[in-house]
């Protein structure tokens, strides 16, 4: 029994690992641009546009791709930088892999200083911890009657 | 050049006319010159490096399509290429397909392409430079000059682009743009015989006759056996008013195998000018037994000869192309005989002269031009029936009319014909008012009349 429930459980964590969520999206009325920009965001590939094209075939309009790809292109511009990429070092979330070559030596020197700047602070605030503990310790010391 | 660029045939042309006025002729004399000419390289080679990175995940695709560029398969590698979104390629990898496009000539793809390579990476040389050759290629000259000169700011420091800058300013900007751009390419090439030809040509529109000469002499010192040299020299001279000097070119530039009609006739004119009578008379035969006859030509050199007094030159070229008389067409027999017969009239020979005007009018009885000299002619020898026939034929013809009529009036005042003469004058003027000078003579004539009527009366 506790076999079955093993296997059941591991399939289930399989197949999550192995599906996207089908986003839906409404082929006919989709602001394409925008869609391109919040996939940036996500993180994703613009091959995911390809999906749509799947999912919407004949009712994907004319226009869909090359507004998807505008939006892709200026959702990397905004994402693709030092800022961005120090914003996402320092908040220690993982570097998004997407960047195009000519924007993304920026984007990783950000992303460097940001984790720099992290571990900066994280080292400021155990050096002030460690002080306020010897501090606290050497207080302690002088207060304790001598036998 | 690179060996990388291969020739095609896109040959732009250079306009370097230089027009000069002979005053004793008052003819324009235009030497023709061989153009300015550039052939515009075609990309077969890979992306380079230095001028833009491919992306590390590019590296092996780029080795492969490195490969297949080298066996020429261009198609197999917009194929490769088509598989990715153009955001996904880095811009040299995008610069790339572009090439490709341009080299299997899809001019509107590689168009777009080029352009979104440098929406990415707007300061690639490489780039603007292909650009500016797909423009030129497109004749869009505007859009290539924007792009050559981008090139250059952005570092570019290729003598083909400056040539081409140059070549585009001196089209389109007028010459002095052009000298600095063709300076600076033959700096870069000063062997190349492109920016050497375009540098000359921009100088000498520019009007900068004494450095255009000095770069000539400098360019005949190295190639003293080029005609096209000698040419330029020649037109140089007759640019700066030095008619020996120009005609000691084209004899050096015909003596190495010139044979340009147009060349050979200003020789001819210039010797005629010069007075070397004979050498002109040889080059004018010698143009007209070798080429297919051409009447106007002809017409020309026997008004040159005219000119000067040498009728009896005039009739032997005239004999020599007698020969030919049967292959000409009706109209080109005509004005022959017209020749022929005012030669006659010149030399006193009237009757030989009427002779060959009866001739050309039995070849084209409509030539104005023809039987208005005949009509002068006539009249001339008294024969007015005659005169006034022929005066009345050229009416028919639009380009005579005028002439003729006023023959006609001339011919029966001379004959104090007066009611027939204020007749015509008063045609005359309602069909030609900017005559207005007629009216004071149709008063003279009308008083005459009214005289005469007063005393037959």
């Amino acid at each position: 029994m506790i076999k079955i429930a093993l296997i059941v459980l591991i399939s289930g964590g399989l197949l999550g690992c192995n599906s996207t969520p089908t986003e839906q999206v409404n082929c006919q009325s989709q602001d394409w641009y925008n869609k391109g920009k919040e996939n940036v965001e996500e993180g994703r590939s613009v091959r995911h546009f390809n999906q749509h094209i799947k999912q919407c075939g004949s009712s994907l309009p004319t226009t869909a791709k090359e507004q998807y790809i505008q939006g892709y292109r200026d959702g990397l511009v905004e994402h693709c930088n030092f800022d961005k990429g120090y914003e996402r070092g320092e908040m220690n979330l993982s570097s998004i892999s997407i960047c195009p070559l000519e924007l993304r030596e920026q984007y990783n020197k950000g992303y460097q200083r940001g984790k720099q700047a992290r571990l900066q602070t994280i080292r400021d605030l155990e050096r002030a911890n460690d002080s306020a503990n010897r501090a606290y310790s050497e207080d302690t010391a002088i207060s304790t009657p001598t036998e | 050049m690179p060996l990388l660029f291969k020739p095609i045939t896109v040959i732009l042309l250079l306009v370097t006319s230089l027009f000069v006025t002979v005053s004793s002729y008052a003819a324009v004399m235009e030497i023709e010159l061989a153009k300015p000419t550039f052939v515009l390289p075609q990309f077969t080679g890979p992306y380079r490096e230095r001028e833009a990175s491919v992306a590390p995940e590019e590296y092996e695709m780029a080795d492969r399509l490195r490969s297949l560029l080298e066996n020429n398969q261009r198609q197999q590698v917009l194929q490769q290429l088509a598989e990715f979104y153009d955001i996904e390629l880095s811009p040299a990898m995008l610069a790339l397909k572009a090439q490709v496009y341009f080299t299997l000539e899809m001019y509107d793809e590689a168009l777009t392409t080029y352009k979104a390579v440098l929406s990415r990476k707007p300061e690639l040389v490489r780039v603007h430079a292909d650009l500016g050759q797909l423009y030129l290629i497109r004749n869009d000259l505007e859009n290539a000059r924007k792009h050559f000169a981008k090139a250059i700011e952005f570092g570019s420091n290729s003598a083909i682009i400056h040539g081409q800058l140059g070549y585009i300013n001196l089209t389109q900007y007028g010459s002095f743009s052009a000298i600095a751009a063709y300076q600076q390419a033959i700096a870069l090439e000063p062997q190349n015989p492109q920016w050497q030809q375009g540098l000359l040509a921009a100088l000498t529109q520019a009007k900068m006759y004494p450095a255009a000469m000095a770069m000539l002499e400098d360019l005949l010192k190295q190639h003293p056996e080029l005609p096209e040299l000698w040419l330029n020299k020649a037109a140089l001279s007759l640019s700066m008013g030095e008619s020996k000097e120009a005609l000691i070119a084209i004899e050096m530039a015909m003596l190495l195998g010139e044979d340009n009609s147009k060349n050979i006739k200003i020789a001819a004119q210039l010797h005629l000018q010069l007075n070397s009578f004979d050498r002109a008379l040889e080059l004018i035969t010698q143009h007209i037994n070798r080429t297919k006859l051409e009447m106007p030509v002809l017409n020309e050199y026997l008004m040159w000869l005219g000119q000067i007094n040498m009728w009896t030159q005039a009739d032997e070229l005239l004999d020599d192309v007698a020969p030919q008389l049967t292959t000409m067409s009706t109209a080109d027999q005509c004005l022959f005989y017209a020749h022929k017969a005012r030669i006659q009239q010149v030399q006193n020979n009237p009757k030989q002269a009427e002779h060959f005007y009866n001739l050309a009018l039995d070849k084209n009885p409509a030539d104005g031009e023809t039987l208005l000299s005949f009509a002068d002619f006539s009249a001339a020898q008294k024969q007015y029936v005659q005169s006034e026939l022929l005066y009345v034929r050229a009416e028919a013809t639009k380009e005579t009319e005028k002439q003729a009529i006023l023959g006609r009036i001339q011919l029966y005042i001379n004959l104090k014909d007066f009611p027939s003469a204020l007749t015509q004058l008063k045609r005359a003027l309602l069909k030609y008012p900017e005559l207005f000078e007629l009216k004071e003579k149709i008063d003279t004539i009308e008083n005459i009349v009214r005289a005469q009527t007063q005393l037959s009366s």
